[in-house]
């Protein structure tokens, strides 16, 4: 079934198929076309938004650095995070104001769901409190920014900037643990299970049609 | 598609929720049903009982499946992993809220070989 790389359906080969029966290693992005369900589809879309949204403030705000000179200084490194921040400052921003308005457009396609699943898991009480502690991370983090543009003194400014880079990694892993990471797997599963289906229909139809 | 919105606003028993919940079987509900239990699990937040209902404790849920399936005698009993498996809780859970409810006098058990099943007593 490997070798035969045959299209079944549209856009799906048997080695998608096949990798996600198996549960190996398959993109967010190849998923969509296993799921039935418009609405796990737009979820996916959401996650996907969210991930590139996070990937591009990750650069902003902590971006690789390489070939730093032995001479750097205490003051040089406060003035280039200084520098730096004032430099990405807008870029920035848009970019962090882009999480909260994924996180709505994710919780209100789930909050489609059954409405067992909302009296029985709060579901709108447990994506609103998470909604607010993003909403306050985020505010955190446009203080220390306001605070790194106008701090003089290296001391303030080296803190304010440690203190910008912990709050968004905190964020950063709170929305990949408590959102895309357990949303990423149960669509996987679901997924899954449509493949298999998929598998079966394909290989016992043929059997039928062959060995009737 | 999905299940259709519950449009009343009444509370929900213990019984309504369990049935309610193992109705869903559309794929989208079913993502929402897994991700909901997983946020509600790391966000530290409990399980949300159900408003005024019945109180949805083991033995309740125990007695409620019993009652379900209409178990007064050895033929129509379950085995305690048949049990566990329809209520979805372990199997040293529901063993012990059985050896608590026989101990009560609300289920009976009875033994044929090795195989042990419990259900509700006469009275």
């Amino acid at each position: 079934m490997m070798a035969q790389q045959e299209t079944l359906g549209p856009g799906i080969d048997s080695s998608l198929l096949l990798r996600v029966a198996k549960r190996e290693h398959v993109k967010l992005s190849e998923l969509p076309m296993l799921l039935v369900d418009a609405r796990s589809r737009r979820l996916v879309r959401g996650i996907l938004k969210l991930q590139s949204c996070l990937h591009r403030a990750y650069d902003l705000i902590d971006p690789s650095i390489s070939n730093v000179p032995s001479s750097f200084t205490k003051v040089m490194l406060a003035q280039a995070n200084r520098s730096y921040f004032l430099k990405v400052r807008t870029q920035l921003i848009a970019e962090l104001a882009r999480v909260p308005t994924i996180i709505q457009e994710i919780g209100s396609t789930l909050l489609e769901s059954s409405q067992i699943i909302e009296e029985v898991y709060g579901l709108t009480n447990v994506l609103g409190s998470f909604y607010k502690n993003v909403i306050s991370t985020l505010e955190l983090i446009n203080t220390e920014l306001a605070s790194i543009e106008s701090s003089a003194f290296t001391d303030d400014l080296l803190e304010h900037s440690s203190t910008l880079r912990k709050l968004w990694r905190d964020l950063e892993m709170q929305l990949k643990h408590q959102i895309i990471a357990p949303l990423k797997l149960s669509i996987t599963e679901r997924a899954r299970e449509n493949s298999l289906k998929r598998i079966g229909e394909l290989v016992y139809g043929r059997a039928t049609e062959t060995f009737p | 598609m999905g299940e259709q919105p519950r449009l009343s606003r009444e509370p929900l028993t213990g019984q309504q929720v369990i049935e309610d919940l193992s109705m869903l079987r559309g794929e989208f509900d079913l993502i929402a049903l897994s991700f909901a239990k997983t946020l509600q699990m790391t966000s530290g937040q409990g399980y949300k009982t159900p408003p005024k209902g019945k109180v949805l404790t083991g033995s309740n849920l125990v007695l409620e499946h019993l009652r379900r399936i209409d178990s007064t005698n050895y033929e129509t009993g379950q085995s305690a992993v048949q049990i566990a498996k329809a209520i979805n809780q372990s199997r040293q859970h529901v063993s012990a809220t059985l050896s608590n409810l026989t101990n009560r006098k609300q289920v009976s058990s009875e033994q044929r070989g090795t195989r042990i099943r419990y259900f509700l007593s006469p009275s």
